[in-house]
């Protein structure tokens, strides 16, 4: 079922009011049910699959704090987690290619074909936290398997996340969730402007970005470049659609998930922009990646710092997928944050020379496009094709063969000029930005003029793509 | 639970003119999809679900008019007509036109599959095959061509989602609005309304679209003058189109022929002539040939007295009727036209 469809906004609705209906101990088993019956709809095996997934990585977390083997218990844990991902998400790419080098006549990637992994690089990052979570005891096992097997498979975040932390989920379930129709409004709300960014922006800048890709040698230099700068606009509409989308549903169900995403345009740097773009998979890279092999290597002193930002953003690199594109992708952020973390001290001297605003607005600038450029190695198939979209920028057709700025694009760059304007003003203009935000309060017409005409903007879009970008990972 | 429902009362006050609309839509049924009708010859100004209406005509009938004849194909089998093909079949035969936009071998097989469970006969059947269309996936989005629910056994609540979702679209809306305020037919409109005088024949399923008649007899050279863009120039050399048929097809092709054996249907393969002069593939009607027979099928693409007279043609795909019956004639080895049926088959 796509999460775009009318039919599962009506039925996520539907199942916002049956939860205040039904008993407490029942709300539970009742968000399980709902979440494999969502998820049974992608893949029948999938729920079985999560169920043993979950049952082991519960009772790994059960043992863990009494057990005599402790470090071999949590290893064999970890292990367990990272080979299901191998098998079922990157086999084709590590496992098949070195099988077929030693004439082995095995196809390891066809598990893949059977349990789809669908959500697997979310759950497995979940589940790794968790039991991370346990070792170190920042955490106490969780005792009922249904709420651990809520944690990994909640419906509305289960797809693209976002990827929650255990002891923020699981201790809001033991909670006695009572109606609270202010919770239901902002919820519906927020889902309500995650539907309206993804149909009626990102679906709009997806199809003229993925143009670049399929037919790169239509395009002039200028017009390679004018896409390469909307990449980053798809991306965070798109994903920010769904995030908004997932949290939207969640807190209508009474369950507050972590944020994701903060103004990440106005950064103006990257360590910054990581800070505020997919934030609960960069802070997990942070805590669970960075500072244990910071830790772990403290004895290198300085090059530990090098040592585990290099891994922990080529691991992130991998972690969208079985590719030398996104290595790359990985090995470039990690350049960045290395030169930013290196330079702080030079830059900031050098920068207060020029005028407060104009900084700002130079880092911003230059964050957004070196981000943009970056994301090449994201939307490129291979890295063949980032090669091929480079080089048509430096010999540009003289022709123009495809009118860029057609219908779609220009009325889905309208609506990204509002919602970015908004944000400046939310950073930058506290004043205006409060007096915006009494009048929408105090001023019921204007709202719902703005929710009818978003509502039925969507229901005008909603023929066209269903998938999001990050459901693939 | 006082709260709760007081709150779903003000969410469903909220919803009011989405429930207004939404029954409005059920009530004037604009595409005809909700209610049984015996006439869809109502509302010709808005485009229609060809599948459907065929699937829905041939349920209406099917008991009190005993079909045995069926025409499949796509919108170039409107133009092999059931009161013409009638001529060349016994008195008994009971003609009905099944045929789809966009009509291809799973549509195809999903009817004959229907009509072979419901016991009923298949005397007679005409393929026409468009090498465009007959071997493509099956178009699950576009409203105009989504198959019926009951005779493809897709569902149904999808198919009703389809129809739904595109009385949203704006321009069909502000069509429809302008269109029924005023009376008139404006140029936008052409890209979701109709603007023609047809009909479709209640029994027979029989579609006659006059105004393209009418248009052609008032003066023909402007009308072809206004429809260049459809007759492309030809390079005069041979063309072959793609190989389509996979092992899919070639399995459903061979079921089809099982049933007709079952049947003891007389069937005819008509691959039908292009102006693009395009030949149908030589590999694909290889395999034609050797499911239904050689002397079943008819290729009538490439370069040929029929593809070679842009008159023949109302666009690039669909020929007039009177070469529907030159094509019935020479399938039935009848050759009123006096030469020779190589004159017209581009390959024997």
């Amino acid at each position: 079922m796509e999460i775009t469809s009318l039919k599962f906004a009506l039925l996520a609705i539907t199942a916002v009011f049956i939860i205040y209906i039904i008993p407490s101990r029942l709300k539970v088993g009742y968000l399980v049910l709902l979440s494999c019956g969502l998820i049974a709809s992608y893949n029948i095996f999938l729920p079985f699959y999560l169920a043993a997934y979950a049952f082991i990585n519960y009772l790994v977390g059960q043992k863990l704090p009494a057990s005599k083997h402790k470090t071999a218990l949590f290893r064999a844990g970890i292990i367990l987690n990272l080979s299901q991902l191998i098998l079922l998400r990157y086999a084709s790419f590590a496992i098949d290619p070195v099988l077929e080098m030693l004439n082995v006549n095995i196809r390891i990637s066809i598990l893949s074909e059977i349990i789809i992994p669908i959500g697997i690089s979310y759950y497995t990052l979940q589940g790794i936290g968790y039991l991370i979570n346990i070792k170190m005891g920042w955490e106490k096992p969780e005792n009922n398997f249904l709420r651990f097997f809520l944690y990994l498979v909640f419906f509305p975040k289960f797809l693209s996340g976002p990827i929650e932390r255990s002891n923020h989920f699981l201790p809001q379930l033991t909670l006695n969730n009572k109606f609270n129709p202010v919770n239901i409004s902002d919820g519906l709300r927020i889902a309500l402007r995650g539907y309206f960014k993804k149909i009626i922006i990102a679906n709009h800048l997806g199809a003229a970005v993925s143009q670049i890709y399929s037919s790169t040698g239509d395009y002039t230099g200028y017009q390679i470049i004018t896409l390469i700068l909307i990449q980053p606009l798809y991306l965070y509409f798109d994903f920010s659609g769904y995030t908004d989308i997932a949290i939207g549903f969640a807190r209508a169900l009474g369950i507050e998930l972590v944020p994701n995403f903060n103004r990440p345009f106005l950064s103006e740097n990257m360590t910054t922009f990581w800070r505020r773009f997919h934030i609960s998979l960069s802070s997990w890279f942070n805590d669970y990646v960075f500072k244990q092999v910071s830790f772990r290597l403290r004895k290198l002193k300085g090059h530990a710092t090098i040592i585990a930002v290099f891994l922990t953003w080529i691991l992130f690199g991998i972690w969208h997928g079985a590719g030398w594109n996104f290595m790359v992708l990985g090995f470039l952020q990690a350049l960045v944050i290395y030169y930013e973390f290196r330079t702080k001290k030079f830059r900031n001297t050098l920068f207060s020379l020029i005028p407060g605003y104009t900084r700002q607005l130079a880092g911003r600038l230059f964050t957004y496009s070196f981000y943009a450029l970056s994301l090449t190695f994201f939307f490129a198939p291979d890295l063949s094709s980032v090669m091929r979209v480079f080089s048509e920028i430096s010999s540009p057709l003289e022709i123009q063969k495809i009118r860029l700025l057609n219908e779609p694009l220009l009325f889905g760059l309208t609506f990204v000029i509002f919602f970015l304007l908004y944000e400046i003003l939310q950073n930058d203009f506290n004043s205006v930005h409060t007096k915006i935000h009494l009048l929408w309060v105090n001023n019921k017409v204007v709202r719902m003029i703005v929710y009818y005409s978003a509502l039925f903007l969507i229901l005008t879009q909603l023929d066209g793509n269903a998938s999001f970008i990050y459901e693939m990972f | 639970m006082k709260d709760l429902l007081g709150y779903i009362k003000k969410v469903l006050v909220f919803l009011v003119p989405f429930f207004v609309y939404l029954t409005a839509y059920i009530v004037i049924d604009p595409f005809m999809v909700i209610f049984k009708y015996n006439d869809f010859n109502k509302r010709s100004y808005i485009p229609k679900n060809r599948d459907y209406v065929s699937s829905e005509v041939y349920l209406m009938n099917r008991e009190t008019e005993k079909y045995n004849s069926f025409i499949f194909g796509s919108s170039t089998a409107l133009f092999v007509r059931p009161s013409i093909w009638m001529s060349y079949l016994p008195d008994t035969a009971k003609v009905f036109s099944f045929d789809a936009s966009r009509e291809n071998i799973i549509g195809i097989w999903s009817k004959i599959k229907y009509i072979d469970h419901r016991n009923d006969p298949i005397e007679n059947a005409v393929f026409v095959i468009d090498y465009n269309y007959a071997f493509d996936k099956l178009d699950r989005e576009n409203v105009l061509f989504v198959k019926h629910p009951r005779i493809c056994h897709s569902s149904w609540y999808n198919f009703q989602y389809k129809n739904l979702l595109k009385i949203f679209d704006i321009s069909l809306i502000r069509s429809l609005l302008v269109y029924a305020l005023t009376n008139e037919f404006k140029p936008y409109m052409s890209d979701c309304l109709l603007n023609e005088r047809s009909y479709i024949n209640p029994v027979t399923n029989e579609y006659t679209n006059f105004s393209i008649q009418e248009e052609l007899n008032a003066d023909s050279l402007r009308y072809y003058e206004i429809r260049r863009d459809r007759f492309p120039e030809r390079s005069g050399t041979e063309r072959e189109y793609r190989q389509q048929i996979t092992s899919d097809h070639i399995k459903m092709l061979n079921e089809i022929k099982r049933v007709f054996v079952k049947h003891g249907t007389d069937y005819k393969i008509i691959i039908a002539p292009n102006y693009q002069q395009i030949s149908f593939n030589k590999k694909d009607l290889e395999i034609l040939r050797s499911v239904f027979g050689a002397d079943r099928v008819f290729d009538f693409t490439g370069i040929n007295s029929i593809s070679d007279e842009k008159s023949n043609f109302y666009d690039g795909l669909h020929f007039k009727p009177y070469v529907g019956k030159q094509l019935l004639d020479t399938a039935y080895g009848i050759n009123l036209l006096g030469g020779t049926e190589a004159s017209i088959v581009s390959r024997p």
